[in-house]
């Protein structure tokens, strides 16, 4: 038996507004006619010029602020390596202007791939505004191959998780072409794949083999292209049998441009620890279309936060109706969201309890766990969490779920119930105070305690 | 067993800061910011002891934030929730006007329960009006919270400021049940 391959293309995005949970740019009138004295509001932010890799740059944030006095706009960018921080302080020239622009110095140039940047100001009179933007940065040699997850919108350093269904382990794989260079590039739409246990050209080639995208492509100038391969390993192929004894492998994809230039990128593909959450909206009508869409981009941001550290989590969509839930649509006490796990707690399929409700209101906390760790059971009044939806109305009256904050509030309240505690490491996860930028999680201690949680086992 | 085979470890660049020493308000908003943002209740009653009345006219103007689109939706709510612990004839405007005006029905449902919380009676015409919203979560707020309120005060005192109205401090019942599978997609 051998593993064989599909591949096929995903849809373009702009290079300056790559994220798929980017900021909406804001439109000056209406957020003038909407200021009060002293607030402060980012229009939008972009890059200065393209970035790319290996050089200085700038963002210029647009912004717009009624007697808003100094204060600071702070840039945390989330990147390949370690995020960092880029700070500049802003005044009334800055306002008058109508934008600052902060800059990046060639020590923090960045490297090609996908960068986030969550921008935030704060001035003197205590107002804040935020606007999140993703850029692709391209390379400046000028092009190359990256592989991701399939279907993540990854900026760290990943694995590809190897699925095992039906008989078979799966592997989805994203495959990024950059291209740095004012000319477009054509590329052949044949690839070659190898799966290495071991270094690529160090370790041991468990399998070899081409596939094909389905339509010609064409890297357009200072521009990025997607594609999807698809590798279907069943019982009795080598990487199978790699996988089902919980060996790492190394994947290379290799492609050929037209004029006969090489190009490859490598990612690790391992089997990863998995849990369970069925995801409970509790007065399911209370959730709008948006808020429904918006819960489920969060679930993604729970996964990824998870899958960065190697475990992966499976979700049962569930819901108990607005009559139904009585009550519970709106949490005042512990006592309550503790009433709520002893009543709707299941069902019995080993999965955590995630009852996101639309509001926990007068208590100063969005979530809670059962337990630390929390049970292995639907019994009792420990056995679940609970968090706030974090709803909010946007600047055009429309109800929305803050997705990348309530993926991590999820992440969080699950990450106690797995057995995690508060820490005090900037970025994690289990910060007691965490916000939406917070979602490391270590090795020591708090991947070794999470597969030992009873609910967690091998994918 | 390879090790991150293929990846780099992840690289390092410096942060660049700005001194917060002259810029008082930025440092208090920022620290505000952390005593807003808590998630478990443990850490929320040691945060909200921390806030007391001199954090008054900052917490007014976060719960009165709009446009929250970028921001930690916690704040606004904990704001609220802290003002309601700081009674003062300007927190009680502010809480009543969010209860009565705001955009979303999610803050108003905050002020009505901090509103009920506070244990004064003019919370309760307030939300005898809000519990026949047709919004279920500002409706369910507002039932939970005049039953609490009777609960604090006595039934018969909510009960007399009721009657003008011909309503009664009924809160929303909950049941026992097993979840059902969503059929949206």
């Amino acid at each position: 038996m051998e593993t064989t391959s599909s591949a096929g293309e995903s849809s373009v995005r702009p290079i300056t507004r790559y994220g798929p949970l980017d900021s909406p740019p804001i439109e000056a009138t209406n957020a003038r006619r909407r200021l009060s004295p002293g607030q402060v509001v980012i229009l939008d932010v972009q890059p200065v010029e393209r970035v790319m890799s290996g050089r200085p740059f700038q963002l210029r944030v647009r912004l717009l602020g009624e007697a808003a006095g100094d204060g600071v706009i702070s840039v945390l960018t989330s990147w390949a390596g370690i995020p960092f921080v880029v700070e500049r302080r802003i005044g009334a020239a800055d306002y008058e202007n109508g934008y600052a622009d902060v800059e990046f110095a060639a020590e923090q140039s960045l490297p090609p791939g996908p960068a986030t940047f969550h921008v935030g100001l704060i001035n003197e009179s205590g107002a804040q505004a935020g606007f999140t933007i993703s850029v692709a940065v391209l390379p400046s040699n000028p092009f190359s191959l990256r592989l991701s997850p399939r279907d993540n919108f990854v900026t760290g350093t990943f694995s590809a998780r190897a699925v095992k269904s039906g008989g078979a382990y799966q592997t989805d794989v994203t495959v990024t072409l950059s291209n740095g260079d004012a000319a477009a590039v054509a590329m052949r739409q044949d690839f070659r794949w190898e799966f290495w246990d071991g270094g690529v050209g160090s370790g041991t080639l468990v399998e070899q083999g081409t596939g094909q995208f389905p339509n010609p492509i064409t890297v357009g100038a200072h521009s990025t292209w997607d594609g999807w391969i698809a590798f279907t390993s069943p019982a009795g192929s080598g990487i199978f049998n790699k996988l089902d004894a919980k060996e790492d492998l190394a994947l290379q994809i290799t492609m050929t441009l037209q004029d006969g230039r090489i190009v490859a990128g490598q990612i690790t593909v391992r089997t990863m620890f998995s849990f369970g959450l069925d995801i409970t909206r509790v007065g399911a009508e209370s959730f709008t279309a948006e808020e429904y869409t918006d819960l489920y981009l969060a679930v993604d941001v729970t996964r990824t936060i998870y899958e960065r550290r190697d475990v992966t989590l499976a979700v049962d969509r569930r819901n108990i109706t607005n009559a139904q839930a009585g009550g519970f649509t709106v949490i005042t006490s512990e006592n309550e969201a503790r009433d709520l796990f002893a009543q709707w707690s299941g069902p019995d399929n080993g999965f955590i309890d995630v009852f996101v409700v639309p509001a926990i209101s007068g208590t100063g906390f969005d979530g809670l766990a059962g337990n630390i760790p929390g049970p292995t059971s639907h019994v009792g009044r420990d056995s679940g969490v609970v968090v706030d939806k974090s709803g909010f109305v946007d600047a055009g009256g429309v109800r929305h779920l803050n997705v990348s904050y309530l993926g991590m509030l999820i992440g969080h309240e699950v990450g106690h119930y797995l057995g995690l505690v508060h820490v005090t490491e900037a970025g994690n996860l289990m910060l007691s105070s965490s916000t939406a930028t917070d979602t490391n999680l270590n090795y020591d201690p708090q991947y070794r305690t999470i597969i030992r949680h009873g609910w967690v086992q091998i994918a | 067993m390879s090790d991150r085979a293929g990846q780099e470890e992840p690289a390092v660049r410096p942060s660049t800061l700005v001194s917060r020493d002259d810029l008082p308000g930025v440092r208090a908003r920022e620290e505000i910011n952390v005593l807003l943002r808590a998630h478990d209740p443990e850490v929320a009653e040691a945060n909200l002891a921390r806030l007391t009345d001199e954090y008054s006219p900052l917490l007014r103007r976060i719960a009165r934030e709009q446009d929250v689109t970028d921001r930690d939706p916690s704040l606004r709510r904990n704001a609220i929730t802290a003002l309601g612990r700081l009674i003062s004839v300007d927190n009680l405007n502010v809480l009543t006007e969010l209860a009565t005006g705001d955009d979303d029905e999610l803050i108003r449902g905050s002020a009505l329960t901090v509103l009920a919380r506070s244990g004064l009676l003019l919370a309760v015409p307030l939300l005898a009006d809000a519990q026949d919203s047709r919004e279920p979560v500002e409706a369910a707020a507002a039932r939970k919270g005049l039953a609490a309120l009777a609960d604090r005060l006595s039934p018969d005192v909510v009960e007399t400021v009721l009657r003008r109205g011909q309503r009664r401090a009924a809160p929303p019942q909950t049941t026992r049940g097993e979840t059902a599978r969503d059929t949206e997609r």
